[in-house]
């Protein structure tokens, strides 16, 4: 949120590249962010050799590198969301709150964020929903570990090439339900407006 | 006292470039849209930063570039009032006013929101939220909100715009008490003439981000300086002339219109007026006499006595409008006159008739 609030409110260099740089993982192939992910937190990777050395544990291949794929995939909708609501609340509130002596922070909290509330919470629900379907960066980082790192989706595709199609059924029919669902609840809460 | 300002600010295309100022009066900035009135307001709130200049109010200095004083909006804490969309949507009429508190004890904010409910007349509305009330009620709220904390100044950004006209004149009433209430400066944004008229003490004319005259009110309605400033202020019967004569011993320039003469003295004008020159020639609509027939004419007009045709009559309920058209020249003159003066003078369209214009009456911008 923070990062969305940097890039609605204010004009700085490296802008345009910072919102590149978050907006990424949503048009890389999964495949792709996967592959940086296990670049940066593999046991040789940037991050990953530092945790390593000091905890002696690896984020790869636990469910953890699940939840750090779906977050980082999901990353940009939300960011994108959230960047949006703050852009279109109206200036004009913004102005008057400064100038009836509220800090930026003050201002943030009581004015811009809470006008916002209904775009950002929409794009949370979005992003939660990009987050559980989450494939193949997951299956990069995370693998496909029965009973430990197979998500649903993951587990559609072991049993669709397992041939177990009445199993493949039901979680397919269950995730369409429920991500129609989210859909649903996030239109609801873009269009009503004040 | 007061505020007083220097402002200079480049933006792609347009330069605003100002320096006035004001004591604790209602001033009015006037001008069309796009000639800086607005981007003025910001500067002084702080909410945009001047290349250069200062801004000064009543001993406190606000912004000042070669001392590099910069006062964040926050604590200049003026009051800002836009022509719309002031009030949070979320907030209830009550909550609106009281945001505009900072500080102070729960009993504090009570009473002090209550005063200005009051004051502003909007007992019974407290726990709505804007969506619900009217435009004039969400003005009143806005005007409470910026005036809660007695700010140094109070500038409105065409406050009144979005507002039909009956709630236009309430809203007059308001802002004059206010002005009475509390004793700052207000600065009044507009491009409404009659706004400008009935709220300014003092008018200041903005044109292309300059300001082209300053002044009291009557000063500049009576008196423009150019006709840039004639032209914004929709002031009639004014025409191009050229000075042809200046006629000594009778201490009278003699200017001309489409072949008409017109006199005026030289006393005013003595240093801006040669002959051969081209200048505007302004008589308030007011000001210009229908003569009777049967009465003599006194000497003080025979200067600037012209006939010509009535070409049509408008009833404006307090007065009438006619369109006066001279024989010779053919320049028309709208002249407005009161109804009791019109029964009197018994007119008609397509009426022959002689005018009289006073000399102290026509106004030269040279």
């Amino acid at each position: 949120m923070g990062v969305a609030y940097l890039l609605a409110m204010k004009n700085f260099s490296g802008k345009e590249v910072l919102d590149i740089l978050f907006t990424l993982p949503l048009v890389l192939p999964p495949t792709v962010t996967g592959y940086y992910l296990i670049i940066l937190f593999g046991r040789n990777g940037l991050v990953g050799k530092i945790l390593y050395e000091w905890t002696g544990w690896s984020v790869m291949f636990t469910w953890y590198a699940a939840v750090l794929a779906s977050f980082v995939v999901a990353l940009p909708l939300m960011i994108k969301a959230t960047r949006a609501a703050i852009e279109s609340v109206d200036r004009n509130l913004i102005n008057a709150s400064y100038t009836l002596g509220h800090s930026e922070f003050e201002t943030a909290m009581k004015v811009t964020l809470p006008l916002a509330k209904r775009g950002i919470v929409a794009g949370a629900v979005l992003s939660f929903a990009r987050a559980i379907g989450e494939f193949g960066a997951t299956l990069m980082i995370a693998g496909n570990i029965p009973g430990k790192t197979d998500t649903v989706p993951i587990s559609i595709y072991s049993h669709a090439s397992s041939g177990d199609w009445s199993k493949t059924n039901l979680m397919v029919i269950f995730f369409s339900v429920m991500s129609g669902l989210f859909l649903y609840i996030a239109n609801r809460f873009t269009k009503r407006i004040f | 006292m007061g505020l007083s300002v220097k402002l200079l600010k480049k933006v792609k295309g347009f330069t605003l470039d100002v320096e006035w100022e004001i004591g604790n009066e209602v001033a009015v900035l006037f001008g069309s849209s796009g000639a800086g009135k607005s981007m003025t307001l910001q500067l002084i709130a702080g909410l945009l930063e001047p290349d250069s200049g200062f801004i000064r109010s009543n001993g406190n200095i606000f912004f000042d570039k070669s001392s590099r004083i910069n006062i964040s909006p926050q604590q200049r804490a003026l009051g800002y009032v836009f022509q719309d969309r002031n009030l949070f949507p979320h907030m209830t009429v009550r909550e609106n006013i009281a945001y505009g508190l900072k500080g102070k004890s729960r009993e504090e904010r009570d009473t002090r929101v209550s005063d200005m409910i009051r004051l502003f007349r909007l007992e019974g509305l407290e726990k709505m939220p804007p969506s619900e009330i009217s435009g004039g009620q969400k003005q009143r709220v806005a005007l409470a909100r910026a005036l809660i904390e007695r700010p140094k100044a109070l500038l409105l950004d065409e406050p009144f715009t979005a507002l039909d006209s009956s709630l236009r004149f309430e809203m007059r009433k308001l802002l004059r008490e206010v002005r009475n209430e509390f004793e700052i400066p207000v600065i009044l944004v507009t491009h409404d003439l009659e706004d400008a008229y009935l709220l300014g003490n003092h008018i200041m004319i903005y044109i292309d981000g300059r300001v082209e005259q300053a002044g009291e009110r009557d000063e500049i309605f009576q008196k423009p300086q150019s006709r840039k400033v004639a032209q914004i202020l929709g002031l009639k019967n004014l025409f191009r002339a050229k000075v042809i004569k200046k006629d000594e011993p009778l201490r009278r320039f003699i200017l001309e219109v489409n072949g008409l003469h017109f006199s005026v003295p030289t006393g005013l004008y003595q240093d801006r007026m040669e002959v051969e020159k081209e200048v505007d020639l302004f008589i308030r609509p007011e000001e210009v006499m229908i003569l009777r027939e049967e009465k003599l004419v006194k000497d003080s007009l025979k200067q600037n006595i012209f006939e010509g045709e009535i070409l049509d009559i408008t009833d404006k309920e307090r007065y009438h409008t006619i369109y006066f058209q001279t024989t010779e020249g053919k320049i028309l003159f709208e002249i407005s006159i009161p109804n009791y003066a019109f029964r009197n003078l018994n007119l008609s369209t397509g009426k022959m008739a002689r005018i009289a214009l006073r000399e102290e009456s026509l106004w030269v911008m040279a």
